[in-house]
Parts: structure tokens; sequence; C-alpha cells
């Protein structure tokens, strides 16, 4: 009981000190310095007609390479934790057979929530969205795959060499920039086309498509590491 | 054709070769193992064609995305930087010939590739120059070190992986929170333009920023008391991980502070209180070190001590220590490095990792005791090794202004010096004149764990013996953190 | 102003059940609330009274009218890195209660000084 009296004072005084700190700096004020520059100048310099997009993937765009090695990271990780030595076999364990209409219905959709995704993560320029989310819905269509047919296997060799590739392009497209006389990483060098079409804003939208691929390869990657930890059965572990 | 001086491929080459694992490994199988050698050899080079550059003009600057930062983020890397990248660069290319023949359980192509984003994520920590891609680093570093002290799967492992675990996350948000703190204040998530915005800010408005900060990386560079996870995670690793683990990567959070305490807050008043800190972690990282009969916890805490130490002489704040503290970080990365993977192959051998099991192995792994005697006698600062100048120069340093506070805290040094040398000369008088109970047989381990570690030796005994060019240039770098260099030479290269 | 408390009142209450709580399920899910509160703080420093979404979807919009686009960038930063991050510790607790066959902190000891 002390304990938690004591801990208590602590979190008291941790939220006071952000509460004064945050205090000078109201809710709503204009604090922008740099971000009015890439208001003013974002459609001009880079032709996406959402300046986030061209934050996280033009002017800060070294950030979101490192994010794309954090959950490469994380699923690598994941892989090694729930590695079972000698192969795997999938078996359905007393798991209950899940109903009719959750297995009917999951092949219906499964399609048109990649059809969803993947108008999320191609349209990244033009609309709020990009390659982590319309990844994600991606994943969570296999997700749905996973838990209506338990036995569903994945080919991960596949999901492997598609992670794989994603990340190179997005690599080699920067390294392309170094060639170029600008010298830079992860310059955009592709013309920067029409405002508001598919095709424009340079190399943002090939970008968030090596994204989305890499994002749902890796997140049905973890779900399918997950899923055999209940399902499948080591061979001579 | 490519300009090989560019900061950001020692990034990039890593990131690279650790994709190509991903893509290779279901038909590479077993072959994936050579591309982190490439992949850091190639680093080794890139960092030494920096040196002329950064001689020449103090300080390298590469843009991103074709933009002037602060509208872009860019890499801008000085001499302590740049030294830092070639110790990283090096002790990850000896490491990965080491893990050509010490990894021998599956899965290799994932152990492979998380080793490769380790090493890069620590070298993209020292050598970034915006404060949110430092966040990021971190949590590429954390992460991938996460998975990689999983890697053995016992009780141990995980238990010290989900302790490290919490531990790293919070610190990610603390240091999460005192970057959105500095950007509502100033505007902007370059280094060098927050520095130069931050003179209308209070005392009490810089500490908060600080104290998250400092907390945040303080949990991964080992200070007291935030490293309750050390002690369990370097260990449980797999040895040529807690090499990197111990050798570099609390060193690369420091540095990490020194960075944004030199640059953006810049009052005298905290000083002291570092002091106290740092102090507390080297009596806590050798007195706990001395009971130990795990030889790699014992090494684990041998690395919170020596980060007391440097982190003491960092925060005298004068030439003098901080040349010092940078002496000695170049000293521990070196040795500490070296031996781990020494013991790595001992354990290997024998089979456990308790020091009673190593008696006798002084005289059947000869070339492997050697070089652990090196280091051992480097990290003590016995004569002639390069670890003597750098204590010494710490506690010069120390001895310059001197007030009761500060000769107090040279008598604890000197203590704690003691301390450490009593449990090496422990180790070492177990390992050459012990009697071996049962009969294992034991042989040197393969030639290529010893080719790393002879390497390793042989950059220490090098250094050693000729210091004059390494004190040089420490004396120089040390001159420019304290004379805030980093600004107006980045101001100067249009960093800004 | 109450999206300013809501996230440290997030911040507090994930701390504590982290340092407090004994089931390993409730200190994963304090983590992840101390990830939610920094991300809301993240996002409501952003805000600029009367300010919209910063994409030019037609013409007409003028920069003036809209929010900071930076925090945004940040925020989708910081949300896959945690996402990522309780994608490991599940992992770690479902290792954990296969070797120990328990969700108690307090026994999951073996590791001493």
């Amino acid at each position: 009981m002390v304990r938690k009296v004591v801990y208590s004072i602590f979190l008291a005084i941790i939220v006071l000190a952000l509460a004064m700190f945050f205090a000078a700096y109201p809710f709503g004020k204009n604090k922008m310095t740099v971000g009015e520059y890439y208001l003013n100048h974002g459609v001009a310099q880079t032709g996406a007609a959402n300046i986030v997009t061209s934050v996280v993937l033009d002017y800060r765009g070294f950030d979101t390479l490192g994010e794309v090695s954090v959950l490469f990271a994380a699923a690598a990780g994941v892989a090694i934790l729930f590695f079972l030595a000698g192969g795997t076999k999938r078996e359905q364990e007393d798991l209950t057979k899940p109903n009719f209409v959750v297995r009917v219905g999951s092949r219906i959709i499964f399609p048109f929530i990649l059809l969803f995704g993947s108008y999320i993560f191609i349209h990244g320029h033009l609309t709020p969205g990009g390659g982590f989310q319309g990844g994600s819905i991606i994943a969570s269509g296999f997700l749905l795959l996973y838990l209506s047919y338990p036995g569903t296997r994945t080919n991960r060799d596949g999901l492997s060499i598609i992670e794989g590739l994603a990340g190179l392009t997005f690599v080699v497209l920067g390294l392309i920039g170094l060639f170029l006389p600008q010298y830079s990483f992860l310059y955009n060098f592709l013309p920067k086309g029409i405002l508001n079409t598919i095709v424009s804003a340079g190399i943002l939208p090939i970008i968030y498509i090596a994204i989305g691929f890499k994002v749902a390869s890796e997140f049905a990657g973890i779900v399918d590491d997950m899923m055999c930890q209940v399902i499948c059965r080591g061979g001579g572990k | 054709m490519v300009n090989l001086a560019n900061p950001i491929l020692l990034v990039v080459i890593p990131l690279f070769f650790t994709f190509l694992i991903a893509l290779s490994g279901s038909f590479l199988k077993s072959g994936v193992k050579y591309l982190p050698v490439i992949a850091f050899a190639l680093n080794l080079v890139v960092s030494l064609a920096l040196i002329p550059e950064v001689v020449k003009n103090g300080m390298v600057i590469a843009t991103t995305a074709g933009f002037k930062p602060p509208f872009a983020i860019d890499m801008a890397v000085d001499k302590l930087g740049l030294f830092l990248s070639i110790i990283a660069s090096l002790l990850g290319f000896v490491a990965s010939v080491y893990n050509l023949f010490y990894i021998d359980e599956e899965p290799q192509e994932k152990f492979h590739a998380l080793f490769t984003l380790l090493v890069a994520g620590l070298t993209w920590m020292i050598i970034t120059g915006d404060i949110f891609n430092l966040f990021v680093a971190f949590e590429v570093t954390s992460i991938a070190a996460f998975g990689l002290v999983g890697f053995h799967r016992d009780k141990g492992a995980i238990e010290a992986g989900f302790k490290y675990l919490v531990m790293g996350s919070i610190g990610g948000s603390f240091l999460l929170i005192g970057i959105i703190m500095l950007y509502a204040a100033t505007g902007t998530l370059n280094i060098v333009d927050i520095a130069q915005k931050t003179s209308h800010l209070t005392f009490q408005q810089k500490l908060f920023p600080f104290a998250m900060i400092f907390t945040g990386l303080g949990i991964e560079g080992a200070l007291f008391p935030l490293n309750a996870w050390l002690p369990d995670a370097h260990p449980a690793a797999p040895s040529s991980v807690s090499s990197i683990l111990s050798g570099i990567m609390t060193t690369a959070a420091i540095y990490a502070i020194i960075r944004l305490t030199n640059t953006i807050f810049d009052f005298n008043q905290i000083y002291f209180f570092l002091m106290i800190f740092a102090l507390l972690t080297l009596i806590f990282g050798e007195v706990s070190a001395f009971f130990q009969k795990d030889i790699k916890r014992m090494l684990a805490y041998s690395t919170i001590g020596q980060t007391g130490l440097f982190f003491f002489a960092f925060s005298l704040n004068t030439v003098n220590g901080l040349q010092g503290a940078f002496m000695q970080m170049v000293n521990h990365s070196l040795s500490k490095g070296m031996l781990f993977l020494v013991v790595g192959g001992m354990i290997m051998q024998v089979g456990s990792r308790n020091i009673d099991d190593f008696a006798g192995l002084g005289r059947k792994m000869k070339v492997s005791s050697f070089f652990l005697a090196i280091g051992a006698f480097s990290l003590m600062g016995l004569p002639p090794f390069f670890g003597f100048w750098s204590k010494l120069k710490i506690i010069f340093a120390a001895l310059q202004n001197a007030n009761a506070f500060l000769v107090a805290s040279v008598v604890i040094i000197l203590l704690m010096s003691v301390v450490e040398g009593a449990y090496f000369f422990k180790l070492l008088q177990v390992m050459f004149f012990g009697k071996q109970e049962k009969d294992v047989a034991v042989k040197e381990a393969s030639y290529g764990m010893l080719f790393s570690v002879v390497v390793l030796g042989t950059v220490l005994l090098i250094i050693s013996f000729y210091p004059s060019p390494v004190i040089d240039f420490m004396h120089k770098a040390a001159a420019e953190i304290i004379n805030k260099n980093y600004i107006t030479l980045a101001l100067k290269l249009g960093g800004l | 102003m109450i999206y300013y408390v809501g996230s440290f009142l997030l911040i507090a209450l994930g701390l504590y059940a982290v340092i407090i709580k004994k089931n390993l399920i409730k200190i994963l899910i304090g983590l992840d609330l101390i990830a939610s509160g920094v991300n809301l703080l993240i996002i409501s420093i952003g805000y600029v009274k009367g300010g919209t979404a910063p994409i030019f979807s037609r013409a007409g919009l003028k920069a003036s009218m809209m929010v900071d686009p930076i925090p945004q960038a940040l925020t989708l930063t910081a949300i896959v890195i945690d996402a990522s991050e309780m994608a490991l510790a599940v992992a770690f607790v479902v290792l954990l209660y296969k070797h120990y066959g328990t969700l108690d902190i307090k026994k999951i000891r073996s590791l001493k000084w």
C-alpha cells in the first residue's frame, strides 16, 4: 500500500511538470515555423496534394526508411521468438470450427478488403492514408481469413521475398539520388506531373506502393507466426 | 562515380544488405552469413574515406531529399562522431566475421538481418543531425536488440528480453515526450536550429525536456538507477551481440546525451547533479562486479562501472575532462568488445558461464587467454596500455580546479580501480593457475573467431604503444565540444 | 485543452499500470496506454484554431487555413513504432507463459542478484 502511495505521488509530480511546461503553449496557437514553409511550398516542390505525404516521404523521407526498418526488425524478432525447430505441421486442434456465415462471408469480403487497402496506398499522395494504413488493412484481411479458416497456410518464403524486394525498392530509389547532380539521398527525380492526378509527385506513389506491400507482408507474417503458436505441432522438439 | 565520403552511406549500405538478406534468405539458406561481412567491410571503407574531409573542414554534412536543413533531415559528422562511427564499423565487421563461426542454431537468416540492422541503427544514432531522426534510430537499435537478446529462447533469455523491453519502451516514450516539448517550444526539429532558438526559454522550461530526454537515453546508456535490465540482458544474448551491446550501444546513448546537452541544453547548474549520478553508477557497477560468479554478468557490471567513469569525466565540463572521457570511451569499446568475443569462444569450449569452470584454461587456450589478459589490463588502467593514459587524464582533469568534492571523487575513482583490479586478477588467477577438476577436452577456438579477437587486440596494442595520434585527435575533438564548434561549423557549411 | 489533460492522464495511468500491476497482460496494456498518451500529445500540439486538414484537394484552399503537417507525420511514425513494440512484447509474454506457466511477475524471478 505504501508503494502505491509513493509511486502515485511520483506520478503526480511528473504530470504536474508536464502541465506546467505545456501551459505556455496553449492548445490552438499557431506555433509553426518549418510547418508554414511546408504548407506554402509543398505543392510546388513535391507535386503531392497531401502535404502530410510530402512531409513523410519527401522532406522527412529518411524517417520513413527508419520506420520501415523498425517494422522489419519487429517481424524478424517475432519470427525468431516463435521459431519451432525441425519444421512445423499444421493441425487444427480442438478449435471450434467457425460457422457457415463466417466462413462464406469472409470469402466474399476478402477481395473487397484487398481492394480497399490497395486503393488507400495507391492514392496516398492525394487523400489521407498511405502505405502504412493500406498495408494494415490488407493484413487485417489476412487475419480474417486465419480466423475463419484456422488451417490456412501461407507461403512464408514468398512473403519474405516480397518484404525484401519492397525494402530494396525503397533503398535503391533513394540511392539513385546520389548519382544525380543534386547529390542527395532520396531526391525526387521523376517529373512532378499535374496536381491531383494519380501519376503525379514523382517517386512518392512508387515508394508508398512499396511500403504498402512491405507492411502487408510483414503483418501477415506476424499473424501467421502467432497463429502457428496455437495450432502447429513442431517436429522433433 | 559516387563520392564515397558521404556519411549517409554508413547507414544505407547496411540497410541495403539487410533487405537483401530478407530477399535471398529462402534460396541462399546459410549463405546469407557472408552478407553482413561485406556490408561492414564497405562501412569501414566509407568511414575511413571520411577522415580527410573531416580533418580538412571540421565537419561533413550530407543532406537528404535535395532540400537544405531545417526543411529536410541532414547528417552532421564532426570529429567525435567520426571516431565513434569508425569504432562502430570496426566492431561490426569483426563481430560479423565472428558470427560466421559462432552462430550455428536456427533461425539464421533472421539473426544476421537483425544483427546488421543493430549496427546500422547504432551508427545512425551517432551521425544524425535531427532530433526526431535520433528517436527513430534509437528505436531501430532497441527493437533489433530485443529480438537478438531473446535469440536463445531459454528461460533466462526470455526473462531478460522482457525486462529490457518494458524498460526500453518506457525510455523511448520519455524520449519522445522530451522531443515534443522541444518542438512545441521552438517549432523545428533540427538540432542546430533548436540550439539557436532556445535563448528565450527559462531555466525551468529547459529543465523539463532535459529531464525527459536524459531519462529516456539514460535507460539505454546504463546510468544508475535506470540500468536494472543490463545485468540480465547482456549475458543472455549471444556473445557477439553482447560485445556490440556493451561496446557501442551504451557509448552511443551517452554520446547522444553529450551532443544534446552541449548544443541545446547548455546550463551549468546540472553538471554537479550529473556527477553524482556518474559516481553512483561507478560504485554500483564495480562493487557488484566483484561478487559475480557468472563471467558475462561480471563483464556486464563492469560495463556499468566504466560508463559511470566516462560520464563523470564528461560532467567535469573542461577540455581535459572531455578528452579523458573520449579516450576512455575508445578504450572501453575496444577492450570490452574484445573481452566478450574471447569469453564467447571460451564458453563455447567449456560449456558453462561459471568462472570456476574456467580453471586452467590459460594453459590450454593460449592465444585467447593472452588477449583476455590484454583486454583486462587495458580496462584496469595498467601501464603501458591505453587505459592507463585515459584514466590518468581523467584524474588529472578532476584535480585541476580541485575542491573538496572533486578530491573525494578522485579517491572514489582510485578505490574503484582497485576493486576492478581485484576481480580481474581473481579471474586471471583462476584461469592461469587454477586446477581443472573434471577433464574437459578443450582446444583453442577456431581460426575465424580468433581472427576477430586478434584484429581488435592488435588495434588496442597499436594505440597503446603509439598513443599520440589518438590523444591529439581527442584533444581537438574535446576543444570543439567546449567551444560549441558543432553549431558554428554547421552554420558555415550549410547545415542550416 | 482537454486533449492535453487527456494525454497526461493516459500517460500517468499507463505508468501506474506498468509499475504497480503484477499481471503481465496488465503491464502490456500499461505500455500501450503510455504510447497512446504520447501520440495524442503529439497530435494536439499541431492544432491551429479553425484549421483544416493539410490537403489541397480542391482549388481555393489556402495554406493559411491549415493545421501543422509535421506532428501528423511524427505521429504516423510513432504509431507504427509502438505497434511493432507491442507485437514483440506479446511474443515475449506468450513465451514467458510457456516457460513459467504463470502470468504473475513476482514468480518470474529466476535471474537473481
